[in-house]
């Protein structure tokens, strides 16, 4: 299904951000308008597709990829003009921005940054081109790791039922409406084959369930291809040989073996009924390629999710 | 690495996510044990990866000691007991303030507030300054030589350094007073921003964040100064900052960046632990011939890519740890710790590791 908000999730360093890049890259390549967005700090999304250091809330073109740009939004700094345009502050709202009670506001409220976020991305989704329909076709968000990414996205609905009038309640109510569409919206979940990943996706999508969420793809990346049969006698037989390459290639294939092995004991604990798509593990030095190179995959799956 | 460990009073170790920090913490803690130092290891992992790997079914918030039985049944025989601790956010906030209200009336007042409930454990920031008021609790206890800090999953190293000062605005006198009475603000602007606050908030809920805010208020000033303290003793002598990294050439890039950064904080990098090497394999060794003896041409496709791959880890690696070692001084100490085999028992593991921080050689000095 064509969705326009896709959002990625996933325990640190599983490789989310490479996933995110991958999608991106993707859904570029079938001639869609899309806006990569890092959700925080300048990371691994940025790192991936932006040529030089970016600047929170500006939008660069990825000048590998037609069609795709890449930006960060981060708390305060690139909220500060969708606050001002919403709040109708004008020309006052620097001297608001800067003041201390603003500031102290924004830092104590409940989530307020995380639900600004989430208004700033339905501004880029909603934005349109003067009479050319909308600026972006679909919209990729790397919402960093589970607990972050969880706290945006429960943000919404949370502060719609806590904040009970006001322009608070309203943003948050067409947000939480919004991030509920299955038609408009899908949160990714990566993971790699290990213990404590496979744990924390299992978990984010039952969190994602309960709040009635979209779930789309479920990836694990840095699969291993599973060791052929008789791989325990090949290791002692390489062992017995004696030799250094003997030695070093049965090194090489027991912890192939083992890592494998420890692979799929961790696939046995994901939920059943997930979408489960197996990324392979490459080394690649250069984290750009490795998105491109994963980029089929990733869009077929994403696309595939029901 | 060792200079480090019998020094210091206080280990905090930062680093992205997903590197490892819980372990590098309890494997320090481990290798400070060893040398006959009282050490307690207080992780913030809401994963609860410390207790896992510790043998530990749970972890309180004061500390308690690994089990005696676990270590020697892990080979590990320590002359002190090692202590380990988790921070639970909710209970140390209400502990927090029951300690520092001026009244037990205030402190009920404030723990029965719906917006203090929803936010106490949500606001930003606030894992990191309950995070730093207990590590200078357990500090200040006097309990123990070394106090290794397991920092929270942020996605810049420097959030945990920076909390005190992020708090700062948080608890300013005036702040609090004009969010708690905001038609009382001083000032035509203050006023201004307080109604449009208003305006956004609806009335009800903002009547609530005053009722909090005044209760919070009692607790400025001792808030205020915990964080002067933490931040103090962030920046006192005694005090280490480990940093953890993948052996990956896009994280090493911005270690040179972060350890500058932390000189600037005035809290200096007393270390750098590449965690998770790959066992390195010789690339000139000729394994042709040997892999051509395999007679199963799945078999030997499945390890001839194995060692291709094996080869091109170690090429990445290397490139990324000679680096690395280009870009930071050459007196801090660059510790890779080569993974482990997978299916080894946690506790061993962490044994292992600890071996392999106390005995490795800096590859800052290999390079000089």
């Amino acid at each position: 299904m064509a969705r326009a908000l896709h959002v990625v999730t996933g325990k640190g360093g599983v490789g989310k951000s490479t996933v995110a890049a991958a999608l991106a890259i993707g859904l570029a390549g079938t001639g869609r308008r899309v806006l990569a967005i890092e959700l925080g700090h300048a990371a691994g999304l940025c790192r991936t597709l932006a040529t030089r250091p970016m600047a929170p809330g500006a939008i660069a073109p990825v000048l590998t990829t037609p069609g795709l740009a890449v930006a960060y939004f981060d708390g305060a700094v690139a909220l500060a003009e969708y606050l001002t345009r919403r709040m109708r502050l004008g020309r006052l709202g620097r001297a608001v921005m800067a003041h201390p009670l603003y500031r102290g506001f924004v830092a104590a409220a409940p989530g307020v940054q995380a639900l600004l976020a989430m208004g700033k991305i339905r501004d880029e989704l909603v934005l349109q081109r003067l009479g050319h329909g909308p600026r972006w076709d679909a919209l990729v968000v790397d919402a960093g790791a589970s607990g972050h990414a969880l706290e945006h996205l429960r943000m919404p609905a949370a502060a719609a039922a806590t904040f009970t009038g006001g322009l608070v309640h309203r943003e948050a109510e067409v947000n939480a409406r919004l991030l509920a569409d299955p038609a408009v919206t899908a949160v990714h979940v990566v993971a790699t084959p290990e213990d404590l990943p496979i744990a924390e996706a299992t978990q984010v999508i039952a969190t994602l369930r309960a709040l009635g969420l979209p779930i789309g793809a479920l990836f694990v990346n840095q699969c291993r291809p599973a060791p052929p049969a008789g791989v325990d006698a090949m290791i002692a037989a390489l062992g017995a040989r004696g030799d250094a390459p003997g030695a070093a290639l049965a090194a090489v294939a027991r912890r192939a073996a083992i890592a494998a092995a420890e692979q799929e004991a961790a696939l046995v604990g994901l939920p059943a009924a997930a979408a489960v798509t197996r990324l392979p593990r490459r080394w690649l030095a250069d984290d750009a390629a490795l998105a491109r190179s994963l980029a089929p995959a990733v869009l077929a799956a994403a696309e595939a999710a029901p | 690495m060792i200079g480090v460990l019998e020094r210091s009073r206080l280990i905090v170790t930062v680093g992205t996510g997903g590197v490892g920090k819980t372990t590098i913490a309890a494997a320090l803690g481990i290798a400070a044990a060893r040398r006959g130092r009282r050490a307690l290891v207080l992780t913030i992992d809401p994963a609860r990866a410390l207790a896992g790997a510790l043998g530990l079914t749970g972890l309180a918030a004061e500390g308690e000691p690994v089990p005696a039985a676990a270590l020697t049944a892990a080979g590990l025989h320590l002359p002190v007991p090692l202590d380990a601790a988790m921070l639970d956010q909710r209970a140390a906030w209400d502990a927090f303030v029951r300690r520092h209200a001026p009244t037990p009336a205030h402190a009920a007042a404030l723990l029965g507030n719906r917006i203090y409930q929803a936010l106490s454990t949500s606001f930003a920031g606030s894992t990191e300054y309950m995070a730093l008021e207990e590590m200078s609790r357990h500090v200040d206890s006097g309990r123990y030589d070394l106090v290794i800090v397991d920092t929270p999953p942020a996605a810049h190293a420097l959030d945990f350094v920076s909390a005190p000062d992020r708090i700062a605005p948080l608890v300013e006198r005036g702040v609090v007073a004009a969010l708690a009475r905001p038609a009382g603000a001083a000032g035509a602007l203050a006023r201004f921003v307080a109604r449009r606050i208003e305006g956004a908030a609806g009335g009800r809920t903002l009547g609530e964040l005053a009722t909090f805010f005044a209760a919070l208020k009692a607790l400025v000033d001792a808030a205020a100064a915990r964080a002067r303290h933490a931040r103090a003793m962030l920046r006192a002598p005694g005090t280490a900052f480990v940093l953890v990294a993948a052996p990956r050439a896009s994280l090493l890039a911005e270690t040179g960046a972060l350890a500058a950064q932390l000189a600037a904080a005035a809290a200096p990098l007393a270390a750098v632990i590449v965690n998770r090497a790959q066992p390195p394999v010789d690339a000139a060794l000729a394994v042709a011939p040997t892999l051509a003896t395999i007679a199963d041409a799945a078999a030997r496709t499945w390890l001839a890519e194995r060692w291709d791959d094996a080869v091109a880890a170690t090429a990445a690696e290397r490139a990324a740890l000679a680096r690395l070692a280009e870009v930071v001084p050459a007196s801090l100490p660059v510790v890779a710790v080569t993974e482990l085999p997978r299916d080894l028992q946690p506790l061993r593991a962490l044994g292992a590791i600890s071996d392999q921080l106390a005995t490795t050689p800096s590859v800052t000095a290999i390079h000089a």
